[in-house]
């Protein structure tokens, strides 16, 4: 059973409402009418019986019994109504339609026994004479005391059908007028009842799937326009919530995602409810996908969802870290990434645990600066202890009586001084190398213009010894137009170093080039070119870090301390310039230093001759 | 009985996606191993390889547990016959990548050697096949398991190309011969690995659509 609509439900009650008590009403009134019509007729019969019977006294006084039957015959043909007259014995003595002679005894017919009892007889039945249904009133006539005759009344009941016939269809055409208007009004009344109803189911309808625009109209009666105010009322506020809501929402969407810490939530049955951008980035997610999903289907990564579960269940926070491949497509290089994992379980207003939250921080460069620092202290302690076992093996020596051969002796000494040496310049390039750090740090380094053709040529001279003894070649190229803004004596340094490393890599007879030029943009570009051994591709971003070495035996055994080259990019940083190596296995490396433009005094001095006095 | 049912489905799903999660991330490991030389990539590799089997283990039993006690229907049916299919392929992806390791292992020892320049293509095809068929899974996406049952083809023929490459390669320097088998045997297994992606791809396409494609792939193509 399906709900009715309201319109109909309260139509067909009111036509039930109505219907019902007019068919009684009418069902009972044709009763009445009938009743009322025979009884009706029964009397007039039973009167014209008394008026006939008294004139059919009369004619009984005398003994010609031929008359009665004329009598009744004028009689009759006033009206519709049958007369009889029958003697005591049952024999028809006079009728108004038929000669009585035809006509059987009529002694057994049960009004006739009622009349010659002295009652009024009354029946209705099939009458064989005329062959159709009739009423019958018989009554005694007297002669005397004596019943001489009955006097018998009848009338077709056809007549009578066709009479309340005619009655019957005048009521049915009142009663047929009178339900159609009562459907009319009653269809207009629950119409009006429902009308305001429906209007409200569509502005509710309206307002669940979210449109405040349109308001409830206030019509009908009273109850329907309270309610309607109401229903606005209602929308009103919920819009206001809405609002307030999705407001919020974007407050909490906007911050989530401008944190370049990823954040990932997820309910207590191990669904996402929360992935900030950072986090998708993170680990490649398609975020409109996944809220909702698994987190073994979002986040494809057995260390995070583990990490997730255990925060799932444990009571406190967590803390993690964890290595995450970074596959990069085509030319990139694939990298790794250090992700700090933070989680805490999520707690409704009871306290109740119903998820949890990880914060991702992304520390592969604190990793880094960590693993550089720890390598700088290893890589101290390593390069100090190696001269310092040497001199210690041969302090030994000495003391265990070498000593006394005085030709060992010297030989020793003279390595133990070696030793002392390369410990000193290591605690020199140190000393130099963090003295560079604090002055660019607290910018006390004093940078003016300068030619760099003066810093390469006396860079180059200083190293000239130790290239001739190699033989090897220094060409310097450099235009004097070249100028930087530089502490020269620094800026010397640096180029000494990358020329004395170019010395060290390179074979006897080869040729190390400097050049000085002006680049594209006014920067000045120092190249130093040799044409040693080179260095493979997965060192050269690396060979600027402090005691970073290719080959470790070879720097040694060359004399480097391992940080030549950090100073010469420390150096480079103070000036605001960049350095960086390009290198071929086998054909030599080519170390570059750029140095920012000067400002304005290549194109003011110029400009200032050029103006009229 | 039916929410039992639905808890048991949900915990089998979680479960699956963590086996798929430890195999993807094992190939991504003995796929790195090989191209970066690390040997303690490759040890971890078949250190994992244990959890791998516990889990498969863990899997079937739960898929059977499923079946006996709720007797599934239609869907959750397809599910769990599904699943007993994808975790026999994954566990066996599961081996292959530890004989991928392996070599990896014998490898790291030897001098380096200078692989065919489609190795890494391979590498790289047979990676992505074995993501996108478990996205399709993760998704339920017949799409994109239509299109790792397409990509396999290509990474047959790569597997092809090798073996003539390694052919030619022995033919001109059979000092490297065991360089060149090495590297045969870890393109066939990369191989196997993308077949077995097909039959995940092909189950998860069973369990969305309900007709088995298997042998007929290019007819159910043309439908879609």
């Amino acid at each position: 059973m399906w709900p009715k609509k309201l319109i109909w439900q309260l139509y067909f009650s009111y036509l039930l409402l109505m219907g019902v008590p007019v068919i009684i009403v009418t069902w009972y009134a044709a009763d009445t009418f009938t009743r009322f019509y025979r009884t009706q007729m029964v009397e007039e019969l039973t009167a014209r019986a008394y008026l006939i019977g008294a004139q059919i006294e009369e004619h009984l006084k005398g003994p010609e019994i031929g008359n009665v039957d004329s009598l009744c015959k004028v009689l009759a043909r006033k009206t519709p109504t049958r007369f009889t007259v029958i003697a005591p014995n049952g024999k028809v003595i006079g009728d108004s339609e038929k000669n009585p002679d035809s006509m059987e005894n009529h002694g057994s017919r049960p009004e006739i026994i009622a009349a010659l009892d002295g009652r009024v007889g009354v029946s209705e039945r099939f009458s064989v004479t005329l062959s159709e249904h009739m009423v019958y009133v018989a009554l005694p006539a007297y002669k005397g005391t004596a019943v001489a005759a009955v006097v018998r009344t009848s009338f077709p009941v056809a007549v009578i059908k066709a009479a309340l016939r005619r009655l019957y269809s005048r009521i049915a055409v009142a009663v047929a007028f009178m339900a159609l208007l009562a459907a009319l009004v009653s269809y207009l009344v629950s119409r009006n009842i429902s009308l305001p109803i429906a209007a409200m189911k569509r502005g509710t309808q309206r307002f669940a799937s979210g449109d405040f625009s349109v308001k409830l109209q206030k019509a009908g009666y009273q109850e329907a326009r309270q309610l309607a105010d109401g229903l606005n009322e209602m929308a009103r506020q919920l819009s206001d919530r809405l609002s307030t809501i999705t407001e919020q929402r974007n407050e909490r969407d906007a911050v989530l995602s401008s944190m370049i810490e990823g954040v990932v939530a997820i309910d207590a049955e191990e669904r996402v409810i929360t992935i900030n951008s950072a986090a998708g980035e993170l680990f490649s997610i398609d975020r409109e996908h996944a809220k909702g999903k698994l987190i073994g289907e979002a986040l494809r990564n057995i260390e995070v969802q583990d990490f997730l579960n255990a925060t799932l269940k444990a009571e406190g926070p967590a803390e993690c870290e964890l290595l995450l491949p970074v596959r990069a497509g085509g030319a990139t290089k694939d990298s790794e990434l250090f992700l700090q994992l933070h989680g805490s379980a999520l707690r409704n207003g009871q306290g109740k645990a119903i998820g949890a939250l990880m914060v991702v921080n992304d520390i592969t460069t604190i990793k880094k600066l960590e693993n550089i620092r720890k390598d700088f202290v290893a890589n101290v302690s390593h390069e100090l202890r190696t001269p310092l076992t040497s001199i210690k093996g041969y302090v030994e020596t000495l003391q265990n009586g070498a000593m006394e051969n005085r030709a060992e002796a010297e030989r020793f000494l003279s390595i133990i001084s070696n030793q002392v040496d390369r410990i000193n310049s290591i605690v020199e390039d140190l000393l130099s190398l963090s003295r560079i750090e604090r002055d660019a740090e607290s910018k006390t380094i004093d940078l003016t213009p300068g030619a760099v053709r003066d810093v390469l040529s006396s860079a180059a001279d200083t190293c000239r010894h130790k290239a001739s003894v190699k033989g090897i070649a220094l060409e310097v190229t450099c235009d004097v137009t070249v100028r930087a803004l530089m502490e020269k004596p620094l800026l010397e340094q640096a180029v000494v170093n990358l020329i004395d490393n170019a010395i060290n890599y390179s074979e006897e007879k080869k040729t190390v080039r400097i050049r000085g030029r002006t680049g594209e943009g006014g920067e000045s570009l120092i190249e130093v070119r040799d044409e040693g051994i080179g260095i493979p591709a997965e060192h050269l971003e690396r060979i600027f870090e402090r005691f970073y070495r290719v080959d470790k035996a070879r720097s040694r055994k060359l004399g480097g301390t391992g940080l030549g080259l950090s100073i010469v990019k420390h150096i480079v940083l103070a000036h605001k310039g960049r350095v960086w190596a390009e290198s071929e296995v086998g054909t030599g490396s080519t170390f570059y230093i750029v140095l920012p433009a000067v400002p304005d005094e290549t194109n003011a001095a110029p400009s200032q001759e050029k103006r009229p006095a | 009985m039916a929410v039992h049912l639905q808890r048991e489905i949900e915990s089998l799903k979680k479960k699956i996606l963590r086996l798929s999660t430890m195999v993807e991330e094992n190939v991504e490991r003995a796929v790195r191993s090989v191209e970066k030389r690390e040997a303690d990539l490759a040890d971890k590799v078949i250190d994992m390889d244990k959890a791998v089997d516990i889990m498969e283990i863990e899997v079937e039993e739960e898929c059977l547990k499923v079946l006996a006690l709720h007797q599934p229907v239609a869907t959750d049916l397809r599910f769990i016959v599904a699943v007993l299919k994808i975790n026999n392929d994954l566990e066996r992806i599961g081996d292959l990548t530890v004989n991928i390791a392996e070599r990896s292992l014998v490898l790291a020892n030897r001098p380096d050697f200078a692989f065919s320049s489609n190795f890494p293509a391979m590498m790289e095809k047979a990676r992505l096949m074995l993501k996108k068929c478990l996205d399709s899974l993760v998704n339920l996406d017949a799409k994109l398991a239509l299109e790792v049952c397409a990509s396999d083809d290509e990474v047959d023929a790569l597997y092809r190309e090798m073996f003539e490459k390694v052919k030619t390669g022995i033919r001109q320097s059979p000092d490297s011969i065991d360089d060149y088998l090495d590297m045969l045997s870890i393109s066939r297994h990369l191989e196997r690995i993308a077949d077995h992606a097909t039959n995940i791809a092909e189950d998860v396409i069973y369990m969305i659509e309900g007709s088995i494609i298997r042998h007929s792939a290019e007819k159910f193509k043309q439908q879609h």
